[in-house]
Protein backbone atom coordinates (compact mmCIF):
# COMPACT_ATOMS: atom_id res chain seq x y z
CA UNK A 1 0.00 0.00 0.00
CA UNK A 2 3.01 2.33 0.92
CA UNK A 3 4.37 1.71 -2.75
CA UNK A 4 1.04 3.12 -4.34
CA UNK A 5 1.07 6.11 -1.93
CA UNK A 6 4.49 7.10 -3.22
CA UNK A 7 3.19 6.06 -6.96
CA UNK A 8 0.38 8.60 -6.92
CA UNK A 9 2.21 11.21 -5.26
CA UNK A 10 5.08 11.21 -8.00
CA UNK A 11 2.22 11.14 -10.66
CA UNK A 12 0.47 14.09 -9.12
CA UNK A 13 3.97 15.64 -8.50
CA UNK A 14 4.60 15.36 -12.51
CA UNK A 15 1.32 16.64 -13.67
CA UNK A 16 2.44 19.76 -11.05
CA UNK A 17 5.87 20.28 -12.24
CA UNK A 18 3.92 19.99 -16.37
CA UNK A 19 1.66 22.83 -15.03
CA UNK A 20 5.04 24.83 -13.77
CA UNK A 21 6.65 24.34 -17.13
CA UNK A 22 3.72 25.86 -18.89
CA UNK A 23 4.08 29.28 -16.42
CA UNK A 24 7.72 28.99 -16.94
CA UNK A 25 6.71 29.43 -20.71
CA UNK A 26 4.18 32.30 -20.30
CA UNK A 27 6.36 34.12 -17.84
CA UNK A 28 9.77 34.24 -20.29
CA UNK A 29 7.60 34.89 -23.61
CA UNK A 30 5.07 37.45 -22.10
CA UNK A 31 6.96 39.60 -20.05
CA UNK A 32 8.98 42.59 -19.79
CA UNK A 33 12.28 42.39 -18.37
CA UNK A 34 12.66 44.12 -15.60
CA UNK A 35 8.91 43.29 -14.09
CA UNK A 36 7.55 40.91 -11.08
CA UNK A 37 7.02 38.36 -13.74
CA UNK A 38 10.24 36.83 -12.63
CA UNK A 39 9.93 37.51 -9.08
CA UNK A 40 6.66 35.85 -8.54
CA UNK A 41 7.83 33.13 -10.88
CA UNK A 42 10.51 32.14 -8.13
CA UNK A 43 7.71 32.69 -5.18
CA UNK A 44 5.70 30.37 -6.32
CA UNK A 45 8.52 27.92 -7.60
CA UNK A 46 9.96 28.31 -3.90
CA UNK A 47 6.52 27.70 -2.26
CA UNK A 48 5.99 24.80 -4.74
CA UNK A 49 8.53 23.06 -3.38
CA UNK A 50 8.24 23.33 0.42
CA UNK A 51 4.47 22.30 -0.15
CA UNK A 52 5.96 18.77 -1.94
CA UNK A 53 9.58 18.45 0.67
CA UNK A 54 7.24 18.70 3.19
CA UNK A 55 4.89 16.08 2.27
CA UNK A 56 7.29 13.75 1.11
CA UNK A 57 9.28 13.89 3.91
CA UNK A 58 5.57 13.47 6.29
CA UNK A 59 5.27 10.31 3.82
CA UNK A 60 8.76 8.68 5.07
CA UNK A 61 8.12 9.65 8.58
CA UNK A 62 4.87 7.94 8.47
CA UNK A 63 6.43 5.02 6.55
CA UNK A 64 9.17 4.41 9.07
CA UNK A 65 6.95 5.16 12.01
CA UNK A 66 4.47 2.41 11.06
CA UNK A 67 7.28 0.39 10.14
CA UNK A 68 8.55 0.62 13.40
CA UNK A 69 5.12 -0.04 14.90
CA UNK A 70 4.62 -3.62 13.15
CA UNK A 71 8.03 -4.83 14.15
CA UNK B 1 8.37 60.12 -10.01
CA UNK B 2 9.59 56.49 -10.29
CA UNK B 3 8.48 53.87 -13.06
CA UNK B 4 8.70 50.68 -12.92
CA UNK B 5 12.02 49.04 -13.31
CA UNK B 6 11.02 47.53 -16.79
CA UNK B 7 11.05 50.85 -18.07
CA UNK B 8 14.38 51.87 -17.67
CA UNK B 9 15.23 49.49 -19.93
CA UNK B 10 15.42 49.65 -23.42
CA UNK B 11 13.16 46.37 -24.89
CA UNK B 12 9.98 46.34 -27.71
CA UNK B 13 6.90 47.05 -25.49
CA UNK B 14 5.43 44.12 -28.18
CA UNK B 15 6.79 41.81 -30.46
CA UNK B 16 6.28 43.60 -33.83
CA UNK B 17 7.14 46.88 -32.86
CA UNK B 18 8.68 49.10 -35.30
CA UNK B 19 12.41 50.53 -34.70
CA UNK B 20 11.07 54.23 -34.56
CA UNK B 21 7.70 53.44 -33.48
CA UNK B 22 7.38 55.41 -29.90
CA UNK B 23 5.59 54.64 -26.94
CA UNK B 24 3.08 56.26 -25.27
CA UNK B 25 1.02 54.03 -22.58
CA UNK B 26 1.56 50.73 -21.32
CA UNK B 27 -0.85 49.97 -18.72
CA UNK B 28 -1.64 46.88 -17.17
CA UNK B 29 -4.99 45.91 -15.64
CA UNK B 30 -4.86 47.56 -12.27
CA UNK B 31 -4.27 45.39 -9.07
CA UNK B 32 -8.18 46.49 -8.20
CA UNK B 33 -8.79 43.83 -10.77
CA UNK B 34 -7.34 41.06 -8.62
CA UNK B 35 -8.66 41.88 -5.23
CA UNK B 36 -11.68 39.45 -5.53
CA UNK B 37 -9.31 36.40 -6.25
CA UNK B 38 -6.89 37.50 -3.94
CA UNK B 39 -9.52 37.26 -1.22
CA UNK B 40 -10.86 33.99 -2.88
CA UNK B 41 -7.13 32.31 -2.33
CA UNK B 42 -6.87 33.82 0.99
CA UNK B 43 -9.91 32.61 2.22
CA UNK B 44 -9.04 29.14 0.97
CA UNK B 45 -5.75 28.94 2.80
CA UNK B 46 -7.84 29.29 5.49
CA UNK B 47 -10.60 26.11 4.99
CA UNK B 48 -7.64 23.38 5.98
CA UNK B 49 -7.27 25.44 9.40
CA UNK B 50 -11.34 25.61 9.86
CA UNK B 51 -11.36 21.91 9.00
CA UNK B 52 -9.22 20.84 11.30
CA UNK B 53 -10.45 23.18 13.95
CA UNK B 54 -13.68 22.28 13.59
CA UNK B 55 -13.63 18.68 12.40
CA UNK B 56 -10.57 17.73 15.24
CA UNK B 57 -12.39 14.44 16.81
CA UNK B 58 -13.53 13.33 14.20
CA UNK B 59 -10.14 13.40 12.44
CA UNK B 60 -8.67 11.64 14.94
CA UNK B 61 -11.02 8.77 15.33
CA UNK B 62 -10.90 8.40 11.78
CA UNK B 63 -6.37 8.21 11.72
CA UNK B 64 -6.88 5.94 14.99
CA UNK B 65 -8.77 3.88 13.09
CA UNK B 66 -7.28 4.04 9.80
CA UNK B 67 -4.04 3.78 10.69
CA UNK B 68 -0.77 4.41 8.95
CA UNK B 69 -2.90 4.70 5.44
CA UNK B 70 -5.20 7.46 6.90
CA UNK B 71 -2.17 9.25 7.94
CA UNK B 72 -0.85 8.77 4.15
CA UNK B 73 -4.19 9.83 2.77
CA UNK B 74 -4.94 12.77 4.69
CA UNK B 75 -0.69 13.81 4.04
CA UNK B 76 -1.94 12.72 -0.08
CA UNK B 77 -5.03 15.17 0.46
CA UNK B 78 -3.63 17.99 2.25
CA UNK B 79 -0.39 18.31 -0.77
CA UNK B 80 -2.81 18.17 -3.75
CA UNK B 81 -5.07 20.42 -2.08
CA UNK B 82 -1.99 23.41 -1.22
CA UNK B 83 -0.85 22.69 -4.99
CA UNK B 84 -4.79 23.07 -6.85
CA UNK B 85 -4.34 26.19 -4.60
CA UNK B 86 -1.13 27.27 -6.26
CA UNK B 87 -2.66 26.22 -9.58
CA UNK B 88 -5.13 28.17 -9.23
CA UNK B 89 -3.59 31.18 -7.84
CA UNK B 90 -1.14 31.08 -10.38
CA UNK B 91 -3.74 30.83 -13.35
CA UNK B 92 -5.78 33.84 -12.00
CA UNK B 93 -2.34 35.96 -11.27
CA UNK B 94 -1.48 34.71 -15.09
CA UNK B 95 -4.97 36.49 -16.51
CA UNK B 96 -4.57 39.65 -14.52
CA UNK B 97 -1.03 40.34 -15.31
CA UNK B 98 -0.71 39.99 -19.22
CA UNK B 99 -3.49 41.72 -19.85
CA UNK B 100 -1.75 45.08 -21.80
CA UNK B 101 -3.04 48.12 -23.01
CA UNK B 102 -0.11 49.51 -25.68
CA UNK B 103 -0.75 53.05 -27.14
CA UNK B 104 2.16 54.12 -29.66
CA UNK B 105 1.79 56.84 -32.77
CA UNK B 106 1.02 54.81 -34.97
CA UNK B 107 -2.25 52.22 -33.39
CA UNK B 108 -3.22 50.75 -30.48
CA UNK B 109 -2.61 47.34 -29.23
CA UNK B 110 -4.72 45.57 -26.81
CA UNK B 111 -3.15 41.76 -25.37
CA UNK B 112 -6.00 39.77 -23.69
CA UNK B 113 -4.81 37.03 -21.72
CA UNK B 114 -7.30 34.74 -20.45
CA UNK B 115 -6.00 32.03 -18.23
CA UNK B 116 -3.58 30.20 -19.36
CA UNK B 117 -4.05 28.78 -22.87
CA UNK B 118 -6.33 32.01 -24.50
CA UNK B 119 -3.86 34.68 -25.78
CA UNK B 120 -5.62 37.60 -28.05
CA UNK B 121 -4.07 40.20 -29.31
CA UNK B 122 -5.81 43.29 -31.27
CA UNK B 123 -4.69 45.98 -33.16
CA UNK B 124 -6.46 49.02 -34.27
CA UNK B 125 -4.78 52.27 -36.51
CA UNK B 126 -5.86 55.59 -35.42
CA UNK B 127 -7.34 56.55 -38.17
CA UNK B 128 -9.97 53.43 -37.68
CA UNK B 129 -11.30 55.24 -34.29
CA UNK B 130 -14.56 56.80 -34.14
CA UNK B 131 -15.45 57.54 -30.61
CA UNK B 132 -13.07 57.49 -27.81
CA UNK B 133 -14.92 56.90 -24.07
CA UNK B 134 -14.10 56.05 -20.08
CA UNK B 135 -16.31 54.93 -17.54
CA UNK B 136 -15.62 54.60 -13.64
CA UNK B 137 -17.66 52.75 -11.75
CA UNK B 138 -18.02 51.74 -8.00
CA UNK B 139 -16.55 52.33 -5.08
CA UNK B 140 -13.49 51.07 -5.45
CA UNK B 141 -12.23 51.83 -9.23
CA UNK B 142 -13.37 55.67 -7.61
CA UNK B 143 -11.36 55.45 -4.68
CA UNK B 144 -7.94 53.88 -6.81
CA UNK B 145 -8.69 56.00 -10.09
CA UNK B 146 -9.71 52.87 -11.98
CA UNK B 147 -11.97 52.74 -15.43
CA UNK B 148 -13.06 51.19 -18.59
CA UNK B 149 -11.66 52.33 -21.86
CA UNK B 150 -14.21 51.82 -25.11
CA UNK B 151 -12.83 52.84 -28.38
CA UNK B 152 -15.30 52.31 -30.98
CA UNK B 153 -13.76 52.10 -34.51
CA UNK B 154 -15.43 52.68 -38.45
CA UNK B 155 -16.37 49.57 -40.33
CA UNK B 156 -15.97 46.29 -39.63
CA UNK B 157 -12.84 47.01 -37.14
CA UNK B 158 -13.53 45.57 -33.46
CA UNK B 159 -14.74 47.84 -30.93
CA UNK B 160 -12.18 47.86 -28.17
CA UNK B 161 -13.31 47.42 -24.27
CA UNK B 162 -10.44 47.42 -21.69
CA UNK B 163 -11.06 46.65 -18.53
CA UNK B 164 -9.88 48.03 -15.17
CA UNK B 165 -7.41 50.23 -16.52
CA UNK B 166 -5.03 53.01 -13.77
CA UNK B 167 -5.95 56.84 -14.36
CA UNK B 168 -8.59 56.25 -17.51
CA UNK B 169 -9.16 60.44 -17.62
CA UNK B 170 -5.55 60.20 -18.83
CA UNK B 171 -5.66 57.25 -21.44
CA UNK B 172 -8.72 58.85 -22.74
CA UNK B 173 -7.13 61.89 -23.35
CA UNK B 174 -3.90 60.79 -25.00
CA UNK B 175 -5.82 58.32 -27.26
CA UNK B 176 -8.22 61.07 -27.93
CA UNK B 177 -5.63 63.57 -28.95
CA UNK B 178 -3.87 60.72 -31.24
CA UNK B 179 -6.87 60.01 -32.87
CA UNK B 180 -7.54 63.74 -33.45
CA UNK B 181 -4.37 64.45 -34.94
CA UNK B 182 -4.65 61.37 -37.27
CA UNK B 183 -7.71 61.81 -38.79
CA UNK B 184 -6.44 65.64 -39.51
CA UNK B 185 -3.73 64.10 -41.75
CA UNK B 186 -0.76 64.61 -39.28
CA UNK B 187 2.07 62.20 -39.80
CA UNK B 188 2.56 59.31 -37.38
CA UNK B 189 6.04 60.48 -36.01
CA UNK B 190 4.76 63.68 -35.37
CA UNK B 191 1.86 62.97 -32.94
CA UNK B 192 2.01 64.01 -29.68
CA UNK B 193 -0.56 64.15 -26.83
CA UNK B 194 -1.68 67.83 -25.59
CA UNK B 195 -1.92 67.35 -22.17
CA UNK B 196 0.99 67.95 -19.68
CA UNK B 197 0.70 64.35 -19.16
CA UNK B 198 2.27 62.77 -22.59
CA UNK B 199 1.99 58.73 -21.19
CA UNK B 200 1.54 56.34 -19.17
CA UNK B 201 4.24 53.75 -18.29
CA UNK B 202 3.16 51.23 -15.77
CA UNK B 203 0.54 53.44 -13.12
CA UNK B 204 3.15 56.60 -13.41
CA UNK B 205 2.47 59.18 -15.44
CA UNK B 206 4.64 60.91 -18.22
CA UNK B 207 5.18 64.54 -17.66
CA UNK B 208 5.62 66.76 -20.37
CA UNK B 209 9.42 68.11 -20.24
CA UNK B 210 10.92 65.81 -18.19
CA UNK B 211 12.63 62.86 -18.99
CA UNK B 212 11.18 59.50 -20.95
CA UNK B 213 11.75 56.19 -19.59
CA UNK B 214 13.61 54.19 -22.27
CA UNK B 215 11.08 51.75 -23.38
CA UNK B 216 8.86 54.81 -24.49
CA UNK B 217 11.87 55.03 -27.24
CA UNK B 218 11.73 58.57 -27.66
CA UNK B 219 15.25 58.40 -28.62
CA UNK B 220 17.68 57.03 -31.61
CA UNK B 221 15.19 53.86 -32.06
CA UNK B 222 15.44 50.70 -30.79
CA UNK B 223 18.52 49.43 -32.31
CA UNK B 224 20.56 52.30 -31.87
CA UNK B 225 19.54 51.57 -27.84
CA UNK B 226 20.32 47.90 -28.19
CA UNK B 227 23.57 48.86 -29.63
CA UNK B 228 24.28 51.83 -27.68
CA UNK B 229 23.46 49.29 -24.28
CA UNK B 230 25.48 46.20 -25.45
CA UNK B 231 28.55 48.87 -25.64
CA UNK B 232 31.41 47.41 -23.50
CA UNK B 233 29.51 44.30 -22.62
CA UNK B 234 31.14 42.09 -20.10
CA UNK B 235 30.71 38.21 -19.70
CA UNK B 236 28.36 37.98 -16.81
CA UNK B 237 30.09 36.63 -13.57
CA UNK B 238 27.83 35.80 -10.59
CA UNK B 239 25.39 33.28 -10.81
CA UNK B 240 22.03 35.93 -10.79
CA UNK B 241 24.04 37.33 -14.21
CA UNK B 242 24.48 34.00 -15.73
CA UNK B 243 21.34 32.90 -14.87
CA UNK B 244 19.36 36.52 -15.88
CA UNK B 245 21.52 36.07 -19.30
CA UNK B 246 20.37 32.55 -19.99
CA UNK B 247 16.69 33.62 -18.90
CA UNK B 248 16.97 36.90 -21.03
CA UNK B 249 18.94 35.14 -24.34
CA UNK B 250 16.72 31.75 -24.56
CA UNK B 251 13.23 33.10 -23.43
CA UNK B 252 13.17 36.05 -25.39
CA UNK B 253 13.72 34.37 -29.11
CA UNK B 254 13.39 37.39 -31.26
CA UNK B 255 13.19 40.16 -28.55
CA UNK B 256 16.79 39.37 -27.69
CA UNK B 257 18.36 42.10 -25.16
CA UNK B 258 21.77 42.79 -24.30
CA UNK B 259 22.01 43.58 -20.70
CA UNK B 260 24.87 45.65 -19.19
CA UNK B 261 25.09 44.80 -16.22
CA UNK B 262 27.33 48.02 -15.00
CA UNK B 263 25.05 50.06 -16.00
CA UNK B 264 22.51 48.44 -14.41
CA UNK B 265 24.95 48.33 -11.16
CA UNK B 266 25.29 52.45 -11.74
CA UNK B 267 21.92 53.68 -12.47
CA UNK B 268 20.70 51.28 -8.54
CA UNK B 269 23.77 53.39 -7.25
CA UNK B 270 22.08 56.51 -8.14
CA UNK B 271 19.23 55.93 -7.82
CA UNK B 272 19.64 54.61 -3.97
CA UNK B 273 21.91 57.85 -3.59
CA UNK B 274 19.22 59.98 -4.72
CA UNK B 275 16.47 58.27 -2.49
CA UNK B 276 18.80 58.76 0.62
CA UNK B 277 19.09 62.42 -0.27
CA UNK B 278 15.08 62.73 -0.76
CA UNK B 279 15.15 63.95 -4.60
CA UNK B 280 13.47 62.79 -7.32
CA UNK B 281 14.69 59.97 -8.80
CA UNK B 282 13.43 59.97 -12.26
CA UNK B 283 16.59 62.31 -13.37
CA UNK B 284 19.24 59.90 -11.87
CA UNK B 285 17.81 57.00 -13.16
CA UNK B 286 18.66 57.43 -16.96
CA UNK B 287 22.48 57.43 -18.37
Amino acid sequence: MTAVVFILFFIIVIIYAIFTMVLFYHVGRYSFIGDISKRVFAFYVGTSAIIIAVAFVLLILNHILSLNAIS
Amino acid sequence: MRYPRFAYIPQPAFVNQQDDERVFIIARRHFVDFIGYAIIIFALLLVPILIVTIGYQGIGQAIATGGAIAYDILILVSAVYFMLLMVVAMTSWVGYYYNLLIVTDERIIEVAQKGFFSREMYELAFEQIEDVSYHTKGFLNTFFEVGDIEIQTAGTARNFYVRRIPYPQIVFRIIHDLARQARSGVKDKERMPESEIIGLIGSQPVLRGTKTPAIMNFGAGLSAHRDEYSQNLKRPKTLREKFDRWWWAHMKGEQLIYVNYEFEAERARKLKEARRQGQVSSDVSKK
